[in-house]
């Protein structure tokens, strides 16, 4: 049997440069693959934790911050919306050594450009992971579906960290029988919840904002989060 | 009479064309959506965030809406078909058939009852002319909750049978603004006694956040739409006792929530038929609106949605169609609008007043004034009907009638 995958999102920069590069290395063993957030323009679907972490991880560039996680992880998944993305910060993802990027508002605000974009990643050497929530419709699953050829990233509340009450096990069902691939699915879930979405067909977990928070404050106590998060995962 | 009532809701939201784009925060360090999380019963929250297509209704609300008599009358109305000499046949679903006169009922009995099983023992609420009010002062009496309802009082004061209603049904009623709540107070103390939906609604969430009642939501959100779909469910199954496929579908919209309710199970089975939702040219969002993300409520309490909108800040013309005097289309509809599966159209408040004076002397129901936009809508495509020689099945949604607002016909000449 295959174990359950453990990705854990950090945005790039914070807390500080060197706490952001010194913590990530010492997770790199324990999770399967990074999600590295780029500092957007406007946050748009990101809960106050992570808009918080964007504003304490200010001062680099756009691109500063992408070539920052540069070797940090055998797998990592640049996470950008398409309102901030330019075409060779593409290039700099690949050169950077990212395998993949996400981006969350793509279905949501760009639906008609999924194809084209999906297009744009995949010419750039980079995969698709393709971000879907409980509200994106039957035939968008669908076709998301066909072009992720990293992952389809299931992001459960529609606001990182609110911790709405959500039906995990149905969302997660409902896309699982849409979707043959690879299935991550993340957004404030809490111990209880990722045990459930991966009982119901999930293959991993990501899991950000709790991590961000505790890595503000203190990034032993973020390490044990990370491990403590493994044995859960692992558990199922 | 058919005896059909529906044992699930219909979420349109897996089957819309486009995704629809989720709530959003509005503030860096203030979350709308965890206010949410404390204010409404845990259960309606996670139907509103767990899109399923199909949800169980509970035993107890399908009994309850059995008790307040759905299913709703689907009827014909023959003599409006006949004085129009139209080739189309005229059919409406009755939802002002309901104790308190329309639709709202649907939706408060599911959340009083979540409300209930959660352990609360009161509920509070906003309500501008005295329908959604009235729904959930009946709703929490059925299920043996107190009410707490904070009235407008502009129409505190000029509908005192609305506001009788609730308190027989057991409601506490408060004219807003009121000396309750530090929103009220504000109100009051700079003069601005006539009061405003936006305030009562902000003293309906402070008086839940400060003494634990749960907040009940009229319309706009999601599951609200969902609650509704009793309605088009019911019809989709008494057209087809008739024998009866229809083929445009009209309902007037406020936020859409008797228009979602109506129309999306039946566009679900029916995907290209001729569907239209009927605003007031008064309150032009259909032909002014720009589809942004906007605060759904002029107190801004809940989060940003995204929707066709006039603006938060736009102020209604003082309308007598009170339940149409809002600024923003629910975010499912604002996506079916935007597709071009559902059209839009905008009648005025006297072309409205006509209608509804016309079908109440044909056919003896008084539609609530709203309602008599869609009865507007109704009889001119009826007309282009005769004029094009079309046999055609016109079905639309008389959501509430208009016998406690009787001068909204009188008083316009």
């Amino acid at each position: 049997m295959m174990l359950s995958e453990l990705i854990v999102y950090l945005t790039a920069g914070h807390p500080n440069k060197e706490e952001f590069l010194k913590f990530a290395r010492e997770i790199s063993r324990t999770v399967d693959a990074m999600e590295i957030g780029i500092r957007p323009r406007i946050a748009k679907y990101d809960g106050p934790v992570i808009r918080r972490s964007y504003l304490v991880a200010g001062g680099y560039t756009r691109k500063e911050l992408i070539a920052m996680a540069s070797g940090l992880s055998s797998y990592m998944v640049a996470l950008t919306y398409l309102d901030d993305l330019i075409d060779d910060e593409l290039r700099l993802m690949k050169s950077s050594g990212y395998s993949a990027v996400l981006i969350p508002d793509l279905l949501i605000d760009y639906p008609e450009r999924l194809a084209e974009t999906a297009q744009l990643v995949s010419s750039s050497g980079l995969k698709n992971a393709l971000f879907v929530t409980p509200f994106t419709p039957d035939s968008y699953i669908d076709a998301a579906s066909r072009l992720a050829d990293a992952f389809l990233y299931l992001g459960i509340r529609p606001s990182t960290g609110i911790p709405t009450p959500v039906d995990v096990g149905k969302v997660v069902k409902r896309i699982r029988e849409r979707h043959r691939g690879k299935l991550v699915v993340g957004f404030g879930l809490n111990e209880s919840e990722i045990k459930v979405a991966l009982s119901s067909g999930a293959d991993g977990i990501a899991v950000g904002s709790s991590i961000v928070s505790a890595l503000e404050k203190d990034r032993e106590k973020a390490l044990e989060l990370v491990k403590r998060l493994r044995e859960v995962v692992d558990s199922v | 009479m058919v005896e059909f009532i529906p044992k699930r809701w219909f979420n349109i939201i897996p089957k819309l064309p486009k995704p629809l784009p989720p709530p959003r925060d509005p503030e860096i360090d203030r979350s709308s959506i965890e206010i949410l999380n404390r204010i409404l019963p845990e259960e309606v929250l996670k139907h509103q965030f767990t899109v399923e297509e199909y949800v169980d209704i509970p035993s107890e609300v399908v009994d309850a809406y059995r008790a307040f008599g759905r299913p709703t009358p689907l009827l014909r109305a023959t003599k409006l078909e006949e004085r129009l000499s139209t080739p189309a046949r005229i059919y409406f679903k009755f939802e002002g058939a309901l104790p308190t006169g329309s639709h709202k009922l649907n939706a408060a009995i599911p959340q009083t009852y979540y409300a209930l099983k959660e352990g609360n023992s009161e509920v509070v609420t906003e309500t501008g002319a005295g329908q959604w009010g009235a729904a959930v002062a009946l709703s929490s009496s059925y299920f043996g909750l107190r009410s707490v309802v904070f009235m407008v009082r502009s129409s505190y004061m000029q509908k005192p049978q609305r506001r009788q209603l609730m308190e027989l049904y057991g409601s506490t009623v408060n004219p807003s603004p009121s000396d309750l709540t530090k929103v009220g107070m504000r109100e009051l103390k700079e003069g601005n006694v006539s009061g405003s939906l936006a305030t009562a609604m902000g003293e309906a969430v402070e008086y839940a956040l400060d003494r634990g009642a749960k907040y009940m939501v009229g319309s706009v959100l999601d599951v609200v739409l969902m609650y509704q779909s009793v309605i088009g469910q019911e019809t989709i199954k008494q057209l087809e006792v008739l024998d009866v496929e229809p083929d445009v579908l009209v309902g007037c919209v406020g936020g859409g929530s008797n228009f979602a309710g109506f129309t999306y199970p039946i566009i679900n089975s029916f995907p290209d038929k001729e569907y239209v939702a009927v605003g007031a040219s008064e309150i032009p969002k259909f032909s002014m609106g720009v589809y942004r993300y906007d605060y759904p409520d002029s107190a801004r309490i809940l989060p940003l949605l995204k929707m066709i909108t006039l603006g938060v800040d736009y102020r209604p013309p003082p309308i007598y169609s009170g339940g149409l005097r809002y600024h923003g289309v629910a975010p499912s509809l604002s996506v079916l609008i935007t597709e071009g599966v559902v059209k839009a159209a905008e009648v005025d408040e006297r072309e409205a007043i006509e209608a509804g004076r016309m079908f109440a002397r044909l056919q003896g129901i008084v539609p609530a004034l709203e309602s008599a936009h869609a009865v507007a809508y109704v009889i001119k495509r009826a007309l282009e009907a005769k004029e094009k020689n079309e046999r055609i099945n016109i079905v639309f949604n008389l959501s509430g009638h208009g016998l406690l607002e009787l001068n909204n016909y009188t008083e316009v000449t």
